[in-house]
């Protein structure tokens, strides 16, 4: 926004006061142009002769004010005058001034910071009949005419006020538009004249000197203004909490590479690759088959095959026939019991009982386990939501557990309450009511053999 | 003889004869003859070309052969061989491809290594785990390789529970017959299952283990059983005090375990006296060099952390510095030492000299290092430095949030107290000390402008991802803060963090709920209020920076944002309330702006959350004290420093001049609305809590602008506040005053009628008694703001410029 030292020497002796005194004011628009200011300029021109035409001192002639202000008018005569961004500057100029007669000290301390100090009525008149109704004579007026015009005085003098109020008006909305925090802003260059310097006073090159620093660079004052700044204050550091790394001495001597002991061995990926499978889904019957022909011919190939106890559940659910071998050739590892954990807790299904069920007649089985696992499956029944399902699981029970009784691989007594009670809840089965009628007969043969 | 699966398999088994010469291979590579492995390699490969364990073997050996230096290479094969083994299990499903993996452990745990030497350690943790999930429990020594070398990645990522777990199976496993004295219960058959440790490893073990166990109760934090594991291992340390070389390291180990117990107590005193006694370690032995080295590097480094720890930043980043030099130091002496073994046989090897081997890679820690010093850098006001180490650190430790937010702090504070020092130096055409106003020209021209532009934060830059500190990357930085905070979150309300960790307090070690931890490597993980204060702290960095680059709607969005937060630290709420006030004014939502800027709201600016709030693990010797001087330390470093200039940024430094910034704030907001007389009243209270050194430069621009507002008389009240930049002109400042009258009518300062003796002071009296006042005398006695004795002076002066005007009494 600020002027180039060229730009501003064009400007100034643009507005050189014999120059402007006698010009005729249509002849400025190719005046300015002359001077090599173009359309897109002209605002930073307007901003820079509003700073001269604030500070009286910078721009003493009476003509040269005149004429520095048409110019803000002639560099947008062609859009309507509340177009104008100097528009406000009109309205201020025109505004009836109370103390015109009252501080003629003025020049040498204005108390009125950032306006433009006030004008005659001539200049008034010639204003407000410029943004009124511009015509040719007007134009064809010049500076000079225009303040010697000591007719106009008496003719304004009577109507004091010019009327603005239009103008005002579209002012205010065009306003509206803005934030207060853009409308806020002042200039930030304040007069503060030093009479006892006589050597300056007035000089004409300390004054150029001074729209030199006012007009011109990248932080020209004329680009600045001043308003009410918040304070932001910056985000203090985070706190730092356990952030920095602490190094203590790790011994990596212990981590070697890995030689592949198992290069050349026919390794059995095929049995690992089979019982992979079997976690996932059923296997065919020649691949059953063959997995337990594998696993049979070497006993302590079934340690090394991939199952573990977390897996166990899905080997039931998918083979329980696999299940079941490899159960039977676990039997004699130490983790066993962990296998057998897995099983009392995994979901009861027909396939986990089948599973227990070939256990138990195969291998003798630790009671607490089949204990618990009855336990499971009775609480399982009682809970299950699905009619369909629970008469279902409950007829299975029921026939497990009196296929156990039968074989006498549980005792009943242990039992009998949890087993009884079971009955009685599910007695519109039938399979219940025959295991309830097998319980009472064991209950009274126990009772005869303990009579005799 | 599978009948369904068309894969790739081995096409011909291996006759007795291959294995016996596999066998041979196996000796050859043992004994380090890796040219006659290679050899035989190749001979069975010519068979059997597509064998995985043939090629894995292969390129093992071809690493070993380069010295382990050609580690790109091996990482490259190891992933074709993986590719390969894929490709023929294609149609298989996940899970068979995972325990395909167990097929293959030698393969994967090399990769594991590979990526634990290179830092990698989440992709250690990733394949190690999945072998470690499908071992089958016969394989033993698998299964003490990959639990050892899990243990280490779980204790580098910050899983001391995890790896608490692994040591307790660990020594289930292969320790029992330590235990089995003890509980002569079932000895017999768990001695029996673990034949496969000698008395002398197990031994050695054990105390591997404990040192292990050690590290977890470290990072646990649980000091009680970190003292007890301390206590025991030093005593096993003494028992076993053997070689000459061990126990030094062993001494040295131990002496840093202690100095990190008192240092989690935040005893940073005591550890200082116990690291201190730990000679910088010099190299006493060839062989170990590098080892030796590496630990002089932790030498330094845990120092500077202690330092950093007492809030001697200064100090702590000279030791960084010191770390960092005994890093390059270490890892060049160990590459050196390393081609020279290998080269003494190998003539080859020579031209190699500058390919780094793998245990060079592993010993350097440059990252974690560069990590720590950016932190110490930027705590000791020096966030260029700062954010360049740090942007270092974010290659390797890109996924950590706090380190973004660090970013942007370094950046932020980096933009500041740059621009502040630039205004303090800049104002070459004054040459005044105060910057607020400058001078041009003299005599009638004489004009002062007021300094109004604060000085740039942000710079242009077109590419905001380039990495420099500007505000627009640290607006890039905070956003990937954000981005991975909220991806943490996925969705977890802060109910549930904070409850989590509510009950976690209450009943201590008890693991009742998976707790939400951020991971933040390579420092410590976040939870529970951890979590939310950082959170807090990125959103008020985001909406400073964002205010600052002037997106006030983005702004008030983060600010909003942080008010919401279920807890908040006092800092936050404050800067919070400031930052949404601000983008509310830019908006022009100024009532709603006015609701953000009252006092009472805050009663804290300390950093910590305000209620629960957290003290420093246990400590018997007062040691939470120190853990507080060291916050207050803290806070004195920023303060001190902005009592040399008033940055128009810096944070108040108490609560009361916090309150005097909101005041003026509140004021700057009614001023925008015209309200010029609340906002001279506000001024007023708030200059009295505010110290005059405090004040900020907006303080005294806005003073002066409602002085400039208020009319001529104003005018001379802000000239003179300008001159001597302040907000309150006192009778002491009059003499500057004093010339106005000169100014105006030449003819010097009035005959002293008062009764005050002092010149100036008692002219201006005097000078009101009987001289006129100007005609608006009333309206600027009301708006101006001066307090008490600087009430005179624009009357004075307005009085002596008007005295050519009628004369009357003042009424």
């Amino acid at each position: 926004m600020s002027l180039s030292l060229k730009e501003l020497s064009n400007l100034l002796g643009f507005l050189q006061e014999d120059e402007v005194v006698n010009q005729q004011f249509d002849s400025f628009t190719s005046a300015l142009q002359k001077t090599g200011f173009t359309k897109q300029d002209h605002f930073r021109v307007g901003c820079s002769v509003v700073i001269l035409l604030q500070h009286k001192d910078l721009l003493p002639g009476a003509h040269q004010r005149l004429a520095a202000i048409y110019l803000l008018y002639d560099m947008y005569r062609s859009e309507p005058v509340s177009a104008n961004p100097f528009a406000a500057v009109f309205v201020h100029l025109l505004q009836p001034s109370l103390e015109d007669k009252s501080s003629p000290q003025h020049l040498l301390y204005p108390a009125h910071f950032g306006k433009i100090p006030p004008i005659s009525q001539q200049e008034k008149a010639f204003l407000s009949q410029l943004i009124s109704s511009p015509n040719k004579d007007l134009l064809k007026k010049t500076p000079h005419a225009v303040l010697s015009n000591k007719n106009g005085v008496t003719d304004t003098i009577n109507n004091h006020s010019y009327d603005v109020s239009g103008l005002q008006v579209s002012l205010v909305e065009k306003q509206s538009q803005l934030t207060s925090l853009n409308k806020a802003g002042v200039s930030c260059v304040i007069a503060s004249p030093d009479v006892h310097d006589i050597a300056t006073n007035g000089d004409e090159k300390s004054s150029q000197k001074v729209m030199e620093a006012l007009l011109t660079g990248n932080h020209a004052p004329s680009k600045q203004y001043l308003r009410p700044a918040f304070i932001r204050p910056t985000p203090p550091l985070h706190p730092c909490r356990d952030e920095l790394v602490w190094m203590n001495p790790m011994d990596t001597t212990r981590h070697t590479f890995m030689w592949d002991m198992n290069m050349t061995q026919n390794t059995n990926t095929e049995v690992k690759r089979l019982m992979a499978k079997a976690f996932r889904s059923a296997l065919t019957v020649p691949q059953q088959n063959q997995l337990i022909a594998e696993l049979n011919s070497d006993q302590k190939l079934v340690h090394h095959v991939g199952l573990t106890p977390a897996k166990l559940p899905e080997l039931v659910e998918n083979n329980p026939l696999i299940a079941i071998e490899v159960l039977l050739m676990l039997m004699q590892s130490s983790q066993i019991t962990e296998y057998f954990t897995v099983l009392v807790n995994m979901e009861m299904s027909l396939h986990s009982m089948e599973v227990v069920n070939r256990l138990t007649t195969a291998v003798e089985l630790p009671t607490e386990f089949i204990h618990l696992y009855i336990s499971n499956c009775i609480s399982t029944c009682e809970t299950i939501k699905d009619k369909y399902m629970q008469n279902r699981l409950v007829r299975l029970v029921c026939v497990f557990l009196q296929s156990l009784i039968r074989n006498r691989i549980i005792n009943v007594k242990e039992l009998f309450i949890e087993v009884q009670a079971f009955c009685i809840e599910f007695s519109r089965i039938r399979e219940a009511a025959g295991l309830f009628r097998l319980l009472k007969q064991l209950d009274s043969g126990d009772a005869d053999t303990s009579k005799k | 003889m599978s009948t369904d699966t068309n894969t790739v398999k081995p096409s011909t088994s291996f006759t007795e004869d291959e294995q016996h010469v596999a066998g041979n291979a196996h000796n050859c590579f043992r004994a380090g003859q890796f040219d006659a492995t290679l050899g035989i390699l190749k001979k069975l490969q010519k068979s059997h070309s597509n064998d995985a364990r043939l090629m894995h073997n292969r390129a093992l050996t071809e690493f070993c052969k380069s010295g382990k230096t050609k580690v790109l290479d091996f990482k490259k094969s190891l992933v074709k061989i993986q590719k390969l083994l894929q490709q023929s299990n294609k149609e298989e499903e996940d899970i068979v491809l995972n325990t395909e993996k167990n097929n293959y452990i030698s393969l994967y745990y090399n990769q594991a290594l590979l990526f634990y030497n290179l830092h990698q350690y989440s992709e250690t943790e990733v394949i190690l785990g999945h072998l470690y999930e499908n071992l089958d429990g016969s394989e033993e020594t698998y299964l003490l390789k990959i639990g050892l070398l899990l243990i280490d990645t779980y204790l580098f990522t910050y899983n001391p529970e995890k790896a608490g777990n692994l040591i307790s199976v660990l020594e289930k496993n292969f320790l029992t017959n330590e235990d089995a004295t003890k509980r002569s219960g079932n000895n017999d058959e768990k001695a029996k299952s673990t034949p496969t440790l000698g008395m002398a490893e197990a031994e050695s073990l054990k105390v591997h283990l404990r040192y292990l166990k050690t590290l977890c109760c470290l990072q646990t934090k649980s000091i009680k059983s970190s003292k007890r594991e301390i206590k025991s291992l030093t005593n096993v340390y003494s028992n076993s005090g053997g070689g000459g070389q061990q126990t030094n390291i062993v001494q040295v180990a131990s002496v840093f375990l202690k100095s990190n117990f008192e240092c989690v107590r935040s005893n940073y005193h005591k550890a200082y006296k116990l690291l201190g006694a730990s000679p910088p370690p010099v190299a006493t032995n060839v062989a170990n060099g590098a080892l030796q080295e590496g630990i002089s590097t932790m030498y330094y480094n845990n120092l500077a952390v202690l330092h950093f720890g007492m809030g001697k930043h200064n100090i702590g980043s000279f030791y960084m510095q010191k770390a960092l030099q005994e890093n390059d130091a270490a890892v060049s002496s160990a590459t050196k030492q390393h081609h020279l073994n290998n080269s003494s046989g190998n003539s080859r090897h020579q031209q190699l000299s500058t390919a780094k081997p793998l245990c060079v890679l592993n010993l350097n820690r440059r990252f974690e290092l560069a990590y720590n010093y950016g932190l110490q850098l930027l705590y000791s006001g020096n966030p260029a430095a700062a954010f360049d180490s740090l942007l270092l650190a974010v290659h390797a430790f890109h996924a950590n949030p706090r380190l973004w937010l660090r970013l942007a702090e370094c950046c932020i504070h980096k933009c500041t107290t740059c621009a502040s020092e630039g205004k303090m130096k800049g104002g070459s055409h004054t040459k005044k000390s105060n910057s607020a106003f400058a001078m041009i020209g003299s005599g009638t021209n004489r004009k002062v402008v007021i300094n109004t532009s604060l000085p740039p934060l942000g710079t242009k830059s077109n590419n905001l991802t380039t990495p420099l500190p500007t505000l627009e990357f640290a607006s890039v930085c905070l956003n990937n803060a954000l981005f991975l905070l909220k991806e943490a979150m996925n969705g977890i309300s802060w109910d549930t963090v904070i409850d989590i960790k509510k009950n976690n307090g209450s009943k201590s070690d008890e693991d009742q709920a998976p707790e939400l931890i951020i991971a933040c490597l390579p420092g410590a993980p976040l939870s529970g209020n951890d979590i939310i204060h950082l959170y807090a702290s990125v959103l008020a960095n985001n909406a400073f920076v964002t205010l600052t680059l002037g997106n006030g709607l983005l702004a008030l969005e983060y600010s909003q944002q942080l008010l919401s937060l279920p807890r908040l630290s006092g800092c936050n709420r404050y800067l919070g309330n400031m930052y949404a006030a601000e983008a509310l004014v830019s908006l022009d939502r100024i009532s709603e702006a006015i609701q953000h800027l009252s006092v009472e709201k805050i009663s804290t600016v300390s950093l910590e959350i305000d209620n629960n709030g957290m003290k420093s693990p246990g400590s018997d010797d007062g040691s939470v004290k120190s853990g507080q001087n060291n916050k207050a330390h803290n806070h004195n470093h920023v303060s001190q420093k902005a009592t040399e200039f008033v940055s128009p940024w810096h944070f108040p430094s108490n609560i009361n001049c916090a309150h005097g910034y909101m005041i003026l704030n509140l004021a700057n907001a009614h001023c925008l609305r015209s309200e010029h007389e609340k906002a001279q009243r506000l001024l007023r209270q708030a200059s009295s809590l505010v110290s005059a050194r405090q004040a900020p430069p907006q303080a005294l621009l806005l003073a002066v602008y409602l002085n400039l507002q208020g009319g001529g008389n104003g005018l001379v009240t802000a000239l003179l506040m300008l001159r001597h930049n302040s907000l309150v002109v006192t009778p002491q400042q009059t003499s500057f005053a004093a010339k106005f009258p000169k100014l105006v009518n030449g003819n010097g300062a009035r005959p002293p009628t008062g009764n005050n003796s002092s010149s100036f002071e008692s002219g201006s009296s005097g000078g009101d008694t009987n001289s006129a006042a100007p005609v608006n005398q009333t309206r600027l006695k009301s708006s101006t703001p001066q307090p008490v004795a600087g009430g005179q002076t624009p009357e004075r002066v307005v009085k002596a410029k008007n005295n050519e005007g009628k004369k009357r009494n003042r009424r």
